[in-house]
Order: C-alpha cells, then sequence, then structure tokens
C-alpha cells in the first residue's frame, strides 16, 4: 500500500531540485519587492502617470490567473517581443511569479503606508522635508515594519506559486514528485512527500519571519 | 516697530463649502509673540496650517521674510520655500516615530540644511540641551512623556532657525502637571525674540506670553490687542462671552 523505504528514497532526490525552488521563489521575492516599493510610492506620492500605469498593472495581474499569466509571459508575449525568446523559461517564470506577487505586495505596503499616521508626514513638511524625504526617510520605514507580516505571507504565496513552474517544463521539486511518482504509479508516496518538503521550506521561513519581526520591534 | 515679518492678507479657506477663514488679515512683526484665541472649530488651527501651507488656502495672500505666495495657485517650489522660513510645533507632537529624540532634531538639520551629520548631531545636542533633555538623546518617542515630546517638538520647530515659528496648542494633550515645563520652554524663546504665532486654550498662558492676542470668531479676526486689551477690556459681546466661559 505505502512504500515506506520508496517514500524516504525521494527526499535526497527532491532535495537536489530543492535550488531551484528556492531560486525562482527568492529572485521573485525580490523583483516583486521592488516592483511593490514602486507602486506602493507612485501611489503615496501621487506620482502623476506613474501612478495610472501600477493602478493598470495592478488590476491586470490581480485581475487573471496566475497560470494564465505565467503561459502569457512565457509563450505568448515573447512572439510580440522577440528579443524576450532568447530569455530562459526560467527566467520568464521568475517574471510572472514576481509580476503577479508585485501586485499582492503592493497591495500591502499600501495599507501599512496608510496606517503611518498622517501627523508623520506633516512633521516633515512642517520642518522644511520634501515630500519624497519624507516618505523615504520617515514613513516608508515605519511602513516596512507594519508591512512584515503581510509581506511575509506573500512571499509564503510565491513559493506555493513557483510549483506551477513545472507546467512550463521547469524541473524543480513539484516536477521531480510528479515524474518519481510516475514511474511506478507511487503517487501517493511522491506528492506526500512533496507536501512535506513544501511545508518543511513554508515553516522555516514562518521562523524566518518571526526572528525579523522580533528585531524590527527591538528598534523603537 | 520692527519689521514686519508674517503677512497674511484677506486669505480664505473652505472645506467642502463650511467656509472656515473668510478674509483674514494679520500682521506679525520681526520678535513678536502673537496668540490666536476663540472658539473651538472657529478655524485657529486651520490658520496656522494656512501659513505653512499643510493646507492649501482657496485665496489670498501670505508672506514671510522675502517669500511672497498667492493662493490657489502655489507651485511645489513656492510651498517649500514658504514652508522653510517657518517650523511648527503641533498638539499632537509629531514627532518621528522611527528616530531618537536625538536624531529628530538632527533630521531637518540634515535634510532641508544639508548639514553634515557629525556637525548637525553637535547642533541637535546643543538645542537638547536647550529644552532640558540631554538625558533623553537616544530615547524614542514611544518612551517619552508628553511633556518630553512636545519639548523634542520645539527642539526640532527650533533646529532650522525659522523666521516664524508656528505653535497649535502646544499644551493641550499634556497632563497639567506636564504643561508647565512646555510653557516654560515657549517662554524662553520668547525672551530670545523668536517670531512666533501660536493658538491656545490657555488664557493665562496668552497672557503671560503674548505681545498681542488675536481674538478669532467666525472666520473673522473679531478684535485684537494686547493682552490687557483683550482681557480686561473686551468689547465685542463675543469676547465678553468666550472669556466668561474661563472665568471662575
Ligand atoms: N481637513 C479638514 N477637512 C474638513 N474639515 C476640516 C478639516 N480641518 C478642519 N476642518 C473644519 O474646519 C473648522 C475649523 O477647524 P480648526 O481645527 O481649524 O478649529 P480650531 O479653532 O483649531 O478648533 P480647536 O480649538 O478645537 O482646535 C472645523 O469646523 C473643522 O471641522
Ligand atoms: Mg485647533
Amino acid at each position: 500500500m505505502f512504500d515506506a523505504s520508496f517514500f524516504w528514497g525521494l527526499f535526497p532526490i527532491m532535495f537536489r531540485y530543492i535550488d531551484t525552488t528556492l531560486g525562482i521563489s527568492l529572485a521573485s521575492l525580490l523583483l516583486a519587492l521592488l516592483i511593490a516599493f514602486i507602486i506602493a510610492g507612485a501611489y503615496y506620492l501621487e506620482v502623476p502617470v506613474l501612478k495610472e500605469i501600477c493602478g493598470a498593472w495592478v488590476s491586470i495581474f490581480r485581475g487573471t490567473p496566475l497560470l494564465a499569466q505565467l503561459f502569457w509571459i512565457c509563450y505568448g508575449l515573447p512572439q510580440l517581443i522577440v528579443p524576450m525568446q532568447k530569455l530562459s523559461t526560467m527566467t520568464l517564470i521568475i517574471w510572472g511569479v514576481a509580476f503577479n506577487a508585485s501586485s499582492y505586495m503592493s497591495e500591502t505596503l499600501r495599507g501599512a503606508l496608510s496606517s503611518v499616521n498622517k501627523g508623520q508626514m506633516e512633521g516633515c513638511l512642517a520642518c522644511g522635508m520634501t515630500r519624497f524625504q519624507g516618505f523615504f526617510r520617515i514613513v516608508l520605514p515605519q511602513a516596512v515594519r507594519v508591512a512584515v507580516p503581510g509581506l511575509s505571507n506573500n512571499f509564503v504565496d510565491i513559493i506555493k506559486q513557483s510549483s506551477l513552474a513545472f507546467t512550463l517544463g521547469v524541473t524543480e521539486i513539484m516536477a521531480v514528485a510528479k515524474m518519481e511518482g510516475s514511474t511506478d504509479l507511487k503517487f501517493l508516496e511522491s506528492f506526500t512527500a512533496v507536501m512535506i518538503v513544501y511545508w518543511l521550506i513554508v515553516t522555516f521561513f514562518n521562523y524566518v519571519q518571526k526572528l525579523l519581526e522580533k528585531w524590527l520591534s527591538r528598534m523603537y | 516697530m520692527e519689521e514686519v515679518m508674517l503677512k497674511i492678507t484677506n486669505l480664505h479657506k473652505e472645506f467642502n463649502g463650511n467656509k472656515v477663514l473668510c478674509g483674514i488679515d494679520l500682521e506679525v512683526h520681526q520678535g513678536e509673540v502673537v496668540a490666536v484665541i476663540g472658539p473651538s472649530g472657529t478655524g485657529k488651527s486651520t490658520l496656522l496650517r494656512c501659513v505653512n501651507l499643510l493646507e492649501m488656502p482657496d485665496k489670498g495672500e501670505i508672506s514671510i521674510g522675502g517669500v511672497s505666495v498667492t493662493a490657489p495657485k502655489i507651485d511645489r517650489r513656492q510651498q517649500y520655500a514658504l514652508r522653510s522660513m517657518t517650523s511648527m510645533v503641533f498638539q499632537q507632537y509629531n514627532l518621528f516615530n522611527n528616530k531618537t529624540a536625538l536624531q529628530n532634531i538632527m533630521e531637518p538639520l540634515m535634510q532641508v540644511k544639508k548639514m553634515p551629520k557629525k556637525q548637525a548631531q553637535e547642533s541637535a545636542r546643543r538645542i537638547l540641551k536647550s529644552v532640558g533633555l540631554s538625558d533623553k538623546e537616544n530615547v524614542y518617542p514611544s518612551k517619552l512623556s508628553g511633556g518630553q515630546q512636545q519639548r523634542v517638538g520645539i527642539g526640532r520647530a527650533m533646529a532650522t532657525h525659522p523666521q516664524v515659528m508656528l505653535l497649535d496648542e502646544p499644551t493641550s494633550s499634556l497632563d497639567p502637571e506636564l504643561v508647565g515645563e512646555v510653557l516654560d520652554v515657549v517662554r524662553k524663546l520668547a525672551s530670545r525674540h523668536m517670531t512666533m504665532l501660536l493658538t491656545t486654550h490657555e488664557m493665562d498662558f496668552a497672557k503671560g506670553v503674548a505681545d498681542r492676542v488675536i481674538f478669532l470668531s467666525d472666520g473673522r479676526v473679531l478684535e485684537q490687542g494686547t493682552p490687557e486689551q483683550i482681557f480686561d477690556h473686551p468689547r465685542s459681546p463675543r469676547l465678553k462671552t468666550f472669556l466668561s466661559h474661563y472665568r471662575h
């Protein structure tokens, strides 16, 4: 019924591909954060034009399924933008996951920004600082602290969403589970194993999040 | 008489049809302390916030030092220019929560005055000492009492050497026993001829510190004069009624 030795044997194989899963996740996280900060900043500072572009961006990436976005970026867009054909599928997947996550992360950041008392910015302006100085030096640092739990949730979503890469032919842990399982039709073992691996990764990052929150709350 | 430092001409401000300021004319001279009094909701805070353009006036002219702006067409550059002539002390302190007491004062020195860090630090230490908080240098606002926070707030407002300091009810969020320490700092500033426009509900404070008192009511300057004239010989019935609420 349940082949325990096959089950245990899967873990070393999967751990060999865990760097692909983590690579996609971490690269997506960094890119998504960068975009999310730009979007949130554009909204907060009401930067003309950029604000409208960001609004459309968020609306598109929140309003459509990630899988469709990934296919669009990996298969659709390169037909229009030929230089994209030179990029690896892995890169395009990172873009797709990051673009999608950026729309959620920007919402998390915007919520955090609006939780910062309006008096903080007024304090900046009143002593002669510019809105940009006030945003970057005073408001944003306070918002980031508030945003950490939300952003961590967004990152956990990214980790889980990286499993979609296997539908585009990238071998990460989900793909390995499927391949290993299908050779002997031992799907129960292989998919149980992959769930455990994801759970371990997510649990690890939740722990990191707790440490980060503790460190941030010690500051002031 | 000293030269005019702040001049407000025909200032109007409304919030969605609620006319708050209906043509304010006001001059504050160099080194003068002017206290604005008046019923709650009459627009005292709005007046101060219009002076540094935290609220955009609908109409009117404001000039401070050499900078003069005419509402409503005031671009960003003019806003920053006018604000850099002023500083503000808030009722709710509005200290930077992510900065220590010292850093709160250093921040405008470094960002606005472009002072190097070392020099800003020394300058901020001197200011912190003058408001009696040398021992709180590395403490964050959340760990300071209201009175201490407000003294840092005043320190921050002094840091950039403003032409005019705006103080919006600097003591009204404070417990009674903490009011004194903040008033002392304000009096000290007044004795150093800092030009100040302040609002207050403390009539004794207005009496003690102000050279001139303005009574604001229904969006207009209804009466003004020396503290004696306003408090001891009020003319308009409005002011008489208003003052009677404060007499026991
Ligand atoms: N941002 C705003 N939006 C809408 N209405 C406002 C705003 N700020 C002030 N008001 C209104 O303008 C009027 C004047 O308010 P303001 O705070 O200037 O009064 P105040 O004289 O300072 O009162 P207090 O003595 O209670 O501090 C009030 O009716 C208030 O509701
Ligand atoms: Mg007020």
